[in-house]
């Protein structure tokens, strides 16, 4: 023991960013999350901008958002899963924002006055039954040709099931907004889904 | 009693319990009345439904993978 010089103790990377909440904040981040969620993710983003490219770098950045200083990601008001819905919503909504700025469109603008334009429809047409995966098939066909605000609206409230407040939110509308873009949006994919029990 | 085009600018909100219960009624009051707009109701209620089941669904191969709008 005599003039031996301990060395001195190599800090334990882990063991450190567990202790010290400044260094590594706790994140639900896990390799065991993005496996799990990610796949989830992707089709939520494919769907929402037909991209592939473009879907996998939006949920990349979802995934980031976790880990960012200015996260907002609390445990103890939800679950993983529906907070990064949100915010991969919300990076879908900024991406149109983004081109919107080069060809001005109006979807934002539109108002609660759009409820009044009629949907056709009548019954008395034959109608043939169709199968559940051909009807998700029309309306997964039919939903890629909405116009971007109503299929990220009826993306997020129907197939994600947020809620009105919380899909408002995410997509930076107005709740007014939300129910004329998803009014509209759910009469395209029925009367497309009519369509096809025509044929 | 509510008019047909009223009943049908209402029918998403109604699909979500999302108007006033006197609203709500006076829908479920006229789709007990009426001939045309039960099935109008049927129909959303089906796509709403295909939707909901798509939550977990692989994306459809046959779509249009450049998103554009009916053009």
């Amino acid at each position: 023991m005599n003039g031996s010089i301990e060395p001195a103790p190599v800090p334990d990377r882990n063991q450190t960013s567990q202790e010290d909440p400044h260094l590594m904040p706790p994140t639900p981040l896990d390799d065991a999350t993005i496996r799990e969620l990610e796949p989830f993710l992707l089709r939520l983003a494919g769907r929402a901008v037909r991209d592939a490219v473009l879907a996998h770098d939006i949920v990349q950045a979802t995934f980031l958002s976790l880990i960012e200083p200015t996260s907002t990601y609390d445990a103890s008001r939800g679950v993983v899963r529906s907070y990064l819905a949100g915010v991969l919503m919300r990076k879908v909504a900024d991406h149109y924002r983004r081109q919107r700025r080069e060809r001005v469109t109006g979807d934002f603008d539109e108002t609660a006055d759009g409820l009044d334009e009629r949907v056709a429809f009548d019954p008395s047409r034959a109608m043939h039954p169709i199968d559940r995966s051909r009807a998700m098939s029309v309306i997964d066909r039919a939903l890629s040709r909405l116009p971007d605000q109503q299929r990220l609206v009826v993306l997020a409230c129907d197939v994600e099931q947020m809620d009105r407040a919380e899909a408002a939110s995410s997509l930076g509308i107005t709740e007014g907004n939300l129910r004329v873009l998803l009014h509209r949006g759910r009469h395209e994919l029925r009367k497309a889904l009519e369509d096809a029990k025509m044929r | 009693m509510l008019k047909c085009d009223e009943v049908e600018r209402m029918l998403s909100d109604y699909e979500d319990g999302a108007l006033p219960f006197s609203k709500m009624v006076a829908i479920r009051f006229h789709l007990m009345m009426c001939r045309r707009c039960p099935a109008l109701e049927r129909s959303l209620r089906e796509t709403i439904d295909v939707l909901r089941a798509m939550r977990d669904e692989p994306i459809n191969e046959g779509a249009d993978p450049e998103g554009k709008k009916g053009e």
